[in-house]
């Protein structure tokens, strides 16, 4: 009897305990997220906390859209008129931790039909390069404090033009 | 002792036991509207999204759960994802999801010809109505869809439809006469383009920096460098006590930066002095 009591108290426990675990990891894994293994030599996030979405806290460029499309233009010059002859979406989505840094974690791209476009190589790694070259990011905040937090950025492509920073 | 022990032992197990009952039926037992409202507050989440992923293998015709599981991705810039949910809601209700499409489509993307393409397309199914997608006139977001890709007229004549389809002016985004007033003033046509500056002003009780700093250039464009000053000035405190318009996804229509006004009053300075 005593056996099948602590056996009964073990597998109650087990059960309600990996319930509970099972819950808190879902709820703290986020659509979007960072890969767990993602490396970028120079870049960390400053905590192991959660790192917000950049609607929820904030994050921006100085200067808003304004600067960031006058730099990303800048950085482009006559190339982000003459990309490779496609049309859609790519988006850079970026990690921007609580001293400002920010790395480019995933790109993805749509065509005009709303389908998974990868687009030229040479597009990407353009758009790539002037994105990473943007250096004036303002962390997000959260109760005054700065946090790590995601943040978005998408290139409207028409006919190897870029129409809109978005 | 023993008897204590056992008791203890006991009640621990029906502890744990009723805690896991309580999450399954939360997660997977309770109606499904209840789960539905659960996944939708947990927005984001993977388990939002496995309990979003659950109630569809029970009910794939559930239109509102796939709407739901799709916001999140676009709010986070996945919109292959995102727009492939989202069509799936559209195709099954399309009266019910079509606006919010075409609202996405203008607000997230300036796709503005998709967003038209849906807006008509609702238009066409609800005709006894003046659909509100995502809470705005849907002659308003016509209109601004209309503005961002340059035809000004197909712009003008829509925000003339909301401006018909509200009960009075009382019932009108302020900003519509901003974004006719940017329109007019594009076209060279100052009057029409200060008289909406104005009405955008009057009914914000004079607080939109916006309407000041393209007030301003059309004053500069008439040769009032000075009067263009004290509005670019008026622009800039506003700005600064935070009255500008914003929000927190995406840029909107004819929003202004600090930068831009600063700038703009530089310049300006510099052809008075």
């Amino acid at each position: 009897m005593k056996k099948w009591l602590n056996l009964g108290l073990l597998i109650s426990f087990l059960l309600a305990a990996a319930l509970t675990f099972w819950i808190e990891g879902q709820l703290k894994t986020q659509v979007g997220d960072m890969p767990m293994d993602y490396r970028k030599e120079g870049f960390s996030l400053c905590g192991e906390g959660p790192v917000y979405q950049n609607y929820s806290v904030g994050t921006c460029y100085t200067g808003g859209l304004f600067i960031m499309r006058e730099e990303l233009l800048g950085h482009l010059g006559p190339k982000a008129g003459e990309l490779p002859m496609e049309s859609g979406w790519l988006t850079y989505r970026l990690a921007v931790n609580c001293r400002g840094e920010a790395a480019i974690f995933q790109v993805k791209g749509i065509d005009g039909d709303y389908k998974a476009c990868q687009f030229d190589p040479r597009t990407r790694q353009l758009l790539w390069e002037a994105v990473e070259s943007l250096e004036d990011w303002r962390p997000g905040k959260l109760d005054g404090q700065a946090v790590d937090s995601y943040i978005h950025i998408t290139f409207k492509i028409q006919d190897g033009k870029i129409a809109q920073i978005l | 002792m023993g008897k204590l022990l056992r008791f203890f032992k006991i009640s621990l197990i029906v502890v744990f036991l009723g805690w896991s009952f309580f999450l399954l039926y939360l997660l997977f037992l309770q109606p499904r509207e209840r789960r539905f409202t659960l996944a939708a507050h947990s927005q984001g989440s993977e388990l939002s999204q496995s309990l979003f992923d659950y109630i569809l293998q029970r009910d794939p015709n559930y239109d509102r759960a796939y709407f739901e599981q799709s916001v999140p991705y676009n709010k986070r810039g996945d919109f292959f994802m995102g727009f492939t949910l989202l069509d799936k809601a559209v195709a099954m209700d399309p009266k019910a999801h079509l606006g919010y499409r075409g609202w996405l489509k203008y607000d997230f993307l300036r796709d503005n010809k998709g967003c038209i393409e849906d807006l008509k397309r609702l238009d066409s199914l609800t005709p006894e109505v003046v659909d509100a997608p995502w809470g705005m006139n849907i002659h308003y977001l016509l209109g601004l869809a209309h503005k961002d890709m340059g035809d000004y007229q197909g712009a003008l004549e829509a925000f003339e439809k909301y401006l018909e389809t509200e009960q009075d002016t009382s019932w009108v985004d302020p900003d519509m006469f901003l974004q006719r007033g940017i329109i007019h003033s594009d076209l060279g046509q100052w009057e029409q383009a200060i008289e909406n500056f104005d009405l955008c002003q009057r009914f914000n009780d004079n607080r939109s920096p916006e309407a000041y700093f393209y007030k301003a250039r059309v004053l500069v464009g008439t040769g009032q460098g000075k009067q263009a000053m004290e509005l670019l000035e008026r622009a800039l405190e506003l700005f600064q006590k935070g009255y500008g318009r914003s929000d927190a996804y995406v840029e909107v229509q004819g929003q202004i930066y600090l930068p831009q006004i600063e700038r703009e009053i530089a310049a300006l300075k510099a052809t008075l002095d």
